[in-house]
């Protein structure tokens, strides 16, 4: 699975953003079989813009499932151009570019 | 500065050294609980207990077979004014599951959570008059957290 996908499709004035991103979400509190915590690997920030606007910040926490799903909505047409960045407690950033259909 | 409380400070400076290198104050890295995380958790429990209940979407499993992964849709576009909106699980080691700015964009937010056990979730709608809150029960069979 590539490590992130978006899909932007415009309707009525308004465009539904999907996206699927591969992380594996370690909230840091899980245990492994040997009874050690697993560190903690999830993503913290993330956000969404639409030509290069802010649409969306969000602070996200380590109970959101493994492999997050997110969709969004915002206002726009076909053809505006939708960019999602995330980032881990790692440090670790993800980025996808689509021009919405 | 006089010499009491240039001992004073050494002291404290030293006490600090020390149980750094005890690992004491080490900073728990295992949770990565950043102290922006702790400010919006702690302000969402608090909004919880302020809020009125409010008229959105509201949309959750009522009985969720896999605990880690919940879906959850917050609708409240239907609302003026919101400026957040935030996803908390009371039963939750780490209640809050994530915040989201509505900065140009509907208040419209699907996910997936990871629900430890059965609980009540507040979906809150944080809007220029004021904090609105929805809960719902979902019941857990298979805990979201591995244990």
């Amino acid at each position: 699975m590539k490590k992130i996908k978006l899909k932007a499709k415009s309707r009525s004035g308004l465009i539904t953003v999907r996206v699927l991103i591969k992380h594996p979400m370690e909230s840091g509190s899980r245990k492994n079989k040997s009874g050690q915590l697993i560190p903690a690997n999830h993503i913290t920030n993330l956000s969404l813009k639409k030509n290069n606007r802010l649409a969306i910040k969000a602070t996200i926490g380590g109970t959101i499932s493994e492999n997050p799903f997110f969709q969004f909505k915002i206002p726009g047409i076909k053809g505006d151009e939708i960019s999602f960045e995330s980032i881990d407690n790692l440090g670790k950033t993800l980025q996808i570019t689509k021009i919405s259909k | 500065m006089n010499r009491r409380l240039f001992l004073q400070r050494s002291i404290a400076i030293t006490s600090i050294a020390t149980a750094v290198g005890a690992g004491l104050l080490m900073p728990i890295k295992a949770f990565a609980n950043t102290s922006e995380f702790k400010k919006i958790s702690d302000k969402a429990k608090e909004q919880i207990s302020n809020a009125k209940e409010g008229d959105f979407i509201f949309k959750a499993p009522e009985i969720a077979e896999n605990g880690a992964m919940v879906p959850i849709t917050i609708d409240a576009s239907n609302m003026p004014g919101v400026k957040s909106i935030a996803i908390y699980v009371r039963k939750n080691k780490t209640p809050l599951s994530a915040h989201f700015e509505i900065l140009e964009a509907s208040a419209a937010i699907t996910t997936r959570i990871k629900m430890a056990e059965t609980s009540i979730i507040t979906a809150v709608i944080e809007t220029v008059s004021g904090d609105f809150i929805k809960n719902k029960s979902v019941k857990v069979t298979l805990g979201g957290c591995g244990g």
